[in-house]
């Protein structure tokens, strides 16, 4: 079994998308989600995100969530940029990230995050269920910031979209290192409904000062 | 005011790994060259003109193997592992891409790109 019907046949558990800034993480997200069958008729809970119903397709089956107990059992949630919510050692001031990822396995709830360096992410995430990390390309001085389980995969994964996207004659953008499975997946026919629109999503997004200082 | 430096070990690393990715060196340079009996015995077998012999092919080998495992169990020489990894044990998975949820292209009411070439700036 490859990583992409390993991951099409995932009923619960999470799928980790790291990299830099503008490497095409949410653009592999989507990409994922129309190139495995079984993703199509499970429900999409997008976690405190903007205008889902205006930036994606009804045929998506989208809903906005701003609470775990919204989302429904059998969903994919999507969380995009996680460490805007779920920041490092988050899950040591509140037990609730760590009990709803308890009980993602319960409600067959897949996590799919986009992570711009997990050192700057709530560790909770890689720790309980069944994690898929896929690698995108990452600044160099951002993977010496990366968590040590982390930094060689980030390393080898830039030295093998390099490569690849080289010989397969794509652009990196759409080149993905998945060190478990020791394989490189080429995803280069995004959704056609895919844009500056949804990869910019967040652009109106207003900081949460308040909750920031507290 | 606390100032953050970044260590010059760990500064010493990122130029190390930033350069090593750049060179394509082979195994013998970038890993078994710091091996003195390995050198050795390569300049010696090839002066001679017996490195094409059997015997001569398969002590080179044993003490290539034995330089490799030596610079592979050195930390510092890790990021020179890297550049002579290929891309051969790696599989590469461009799966062909199943019937997109949308039968007929999405009308939406402000203008946007459409497709993969509209992820560029505007």
């Amino acid at each position: 079994m490859n990583s992409l019907d390993y991951i099409n046949n995932m009923p619960h558990g999470v799928i980790a998308i790291v990299g830099s800034g503008k490497t095409f993480k949410s653009g592999t997200l989507y990409s994922l989600l129309e190139y495995c069958p079984e993703f199509k008729s499970r429900r999409k809970a997008f976690y405190k995100f903007p205008y889902v119903t205006k930036l994606f397709p009804k045929e998506l089956l989208g809903y906005s969530v701003d609470d775990y107990d919204d989302v429904e059992p059998d969903s994919i949630c999507i969380i995009e940029d996680a460490n805007r919510i779920f920041p490092s050692r988050a899950s040591s001031k509140s037990v609730d990230l760590q009990e709803f990822l308890g009980l993602i396995s319960h409600k067959d709830i897949l996590i799919m995050l986009t992570i711009q360096n997990t050192s700057n992410t709530d560790v909770a995430f890689f720790r309980d269920q069944d994690v898929v990390m896929i690698h995108k390309k990452m600044n160099m001085t951002a993977v010496s910031y990366e968590r040590d389980e982390f930094k060689m995969n980030c390393e080898r994964g830039n030295y093998l979209i390099d490569q690849i996207a080289d010989s397969q004659r794509v652009p990196v953008h759409y080149v993905s290192y998945l060190p478990r499975f020791g394989e490189v997946l080429v995803l280069d026919h995004p959704p056609s409904w895919y844009g500056y629109d949804q990869s910019h999503a967040l652009r109106d997004y207003k900081i949460h000062k308040k909750e920031a200082a507290e | 005011m606390n100032v953050a430096v970044t260590p010059d070990s760990e500064a010493n690393i990122i130029l190390s790994s930033l350069a090593s990715s750049k060179l394509r060196l082979c195994r013998d340079v970038a890993l078994a060259g710091e091996s003195v009996p390995y050198r050795q015995a390569k300049l010696y077998y090839r002066m001679l003109n017996l490195d094409s012999l059997p015997l001569a092919g398969f002590i080179l080998s044993s003490l290539q193997d034995d330089a490799i495992s030596i610079a592979m169990t050195n930390a510092s020489l890790l990021d020179r592992v890297c550049a002579t990894v290929d891309t051969e044990p790696v599989k590469i998975i461009r799966p062909n891409k199943p019937d997109p949820i949308m039968s007929d292209p999405i009308i939406f009411d402000d203008s946007q790109p459409i497709g993969s070439e509209s992820n560029k700036e505007p």
